[in-house]
């Protein structure tokens, strides 16, 4: 039963992925003017960022209760997710401007979500910058934890608030249709969709989970 | 609660305008960038141009003014403080003691650009409205992210790396409703910019009530 639990994800988020991969290759999409086939890209782009937002969130929970109650253990998690979730949003960037080079024509504008997300980013480098910079291990602990938590609000607002303010090229906001209004297929792309979100949050989670454990290690070895 | 952040903010004040070389260095910074400008570009023709020499004027004797804000305490007054007063009211009084020191720069920096450089601004209710706003929420944002950097041991190298991507899409905001308000645009189509920079505010003060105590406690 134990093993199930431990290892049970690992396997649903392959099995997830065997099945993912050709769907979004060559399931059936909702072709649109401009777009055409590079909406496959909905099932890579869109997904990094849902995964990303899920793993600074559980990052951000383990600095909150790392503040009302420190540890050590909540400090490696939440470092640790924080870099899973850092890894999920340069994949963002990365198919995001695959994609805008093919729909927008340049892989960058000056896009109020695109340049929210990279201020996000470096915020998020700055949290890895910061604490390498504070020696006392209570002191690093707890600033990191402080500055977690801004970088989170940080995030939720540069990447959610902005752009439904002002004008953006990306779908559902800023008065755009969103990708739900385009799937007229009737749940041919949700049904990729949807599952490829789950797999890539059981993947990061399954990378975290051998991070932390190498940290716990590393740790382990230098008090000894 | 409020008189005690009162008394805090006028000790910083009062600080300030002690040591002469302070606040008379920040003048200087800004006047001499003014001067600068002046020699190398002349009067800007264009509205984009003075707006974005303006800001980058503004946003360096900023980031030199809040850089202060924490730098210059030793420990020993920062235990004291923390005898005397709740770890809230020492934020308040600083974000207090931002604003003031910016809307004086600020001051001094358009009434530089207008002397030596012109006034290309048309709309100027417009101007000052999101001029405030935005020296006032990058003063408080600095202000967080210098209480943030005083727990490193390389405060003056941390500050501009954490400062930088916040400031980002902030002066995004700025500098596009100041230059509709050069070109003389009316209120209505600046309410999103203006909102943003509310919003930033507001957050740096909540997250000032919020988490300078945890800052604090060392």
């Amino acid at each position: 039963m134990k093993m199930i639990i431990r290892h049970g994800y690992k396997v649903l988020a392959v099995l997830i992925m065997l099945y993912v991969i050709p769907m979004a290759w060559t399931g059936e999409v909702s072709v649109q003017v401009i777009l055409h086939e590079t909406i496959r890209n909905l099932y890579w782009h869109v997904v990094m960022w849902f995964a990303m937002i899920l793993m600074f969130g559980v990052s951000v929970y383990y600095s909150v209760s790392q503040l009302v109650e420190p540890s050590e253990k909540k400090d490696i998690y939440a470092l640790e997710f924080a870099h899973v979730g850092m890894m999920f949003g340069l994949a963002g960037i990365v198919t995001g401007m695959i994609w805008a080079q093919f729909t927008w024509g340049a892989p960058w504008t000056n896009d109020t979500k695109l340049n929210g997300s990279a201020a996000s980013l470096l915020i998020y480098a700055a949290y890895f910058i910061l604490r390498n910079s504070i020696q006392d291990k209570v002191k690093q602990e707890r600033t990191a934890a402080v500055y977690n938590i801004f970088a989170f609000v940080m995030l939720l607002i540069l990447v959610g608030i902005m752009p439904r303010l002002k004008e953006t090229l990306h779908p559902g906001n800023g008065g755009n249709p969103g990708f739900g209004d385009y799937d007229d297929l009737k749940g041919s792309m949700a049904i990729v969709f949807r599952p490829a979100v789950l797999a890539w949050i059981l993947i990061g989670v399954w990378i975290a989970n051998i991070r932390i454990r190498i940290k716990t290690l590393q740790l382990k070895k230098e008090q000894w | 609660m409020i008189q005690r952040i009162y008394i805090l903010l006028r000790k910083d004040l009062r600080l300030e305008f002690r040591s002469k070389t302070g606040l008379s260095s920040l003048l200087m910074y800004a006047l001499g960038s003014v001067f600068i400008i002046y020699m190398s570009v002349g009067e800007p023709e264009q509205s984009l141009t003075w707006n974005a020499l303006f800001w980058i004027t503004l946003l360096y004797s900023c980031v030199n003014s809040v850089m202060r804000a924490f730098y210059y305490e030793t420990s020993s007054m920062r235990l004291y403080y923390y005898q005397i007063a709740h770890p809230q009211e020492i934020i308040f009084a600083k974000l207090l003691y931002s604003y003031a020191l910016n809307t004086l720069l600020l001051l001094v920096s358009f009434g530089a650009f207008t002397l030596v450089l012109g006034n290309l601004v048309q709309n100027m209710p417009l101007f000052v409205l999101v001029s405030l706003l935005s020296t006032w929420s990058i003063g408080a944002m600095l202000t967080l992210i210098s209480a943030i950097s005083a727990q490193t041991n390389n405060a003056a190298g941390i500050l501009p790396v954490l400062a930088f991507p916040v400031l980002l899409p902030l002066f995004l905001s700025a500098i596009k409703a100041t230059s509709a308000a050069i070109d003389g645009e009316a209120f209505a189509q600046q309410w999103e910019n203006i909102a943003v920079l509310g919003l930033f505010n507001i957050l740096a003060w909540l997250f000032s009530y919020l988490l300078f105590p945890y800052l604090w406690r060392s």
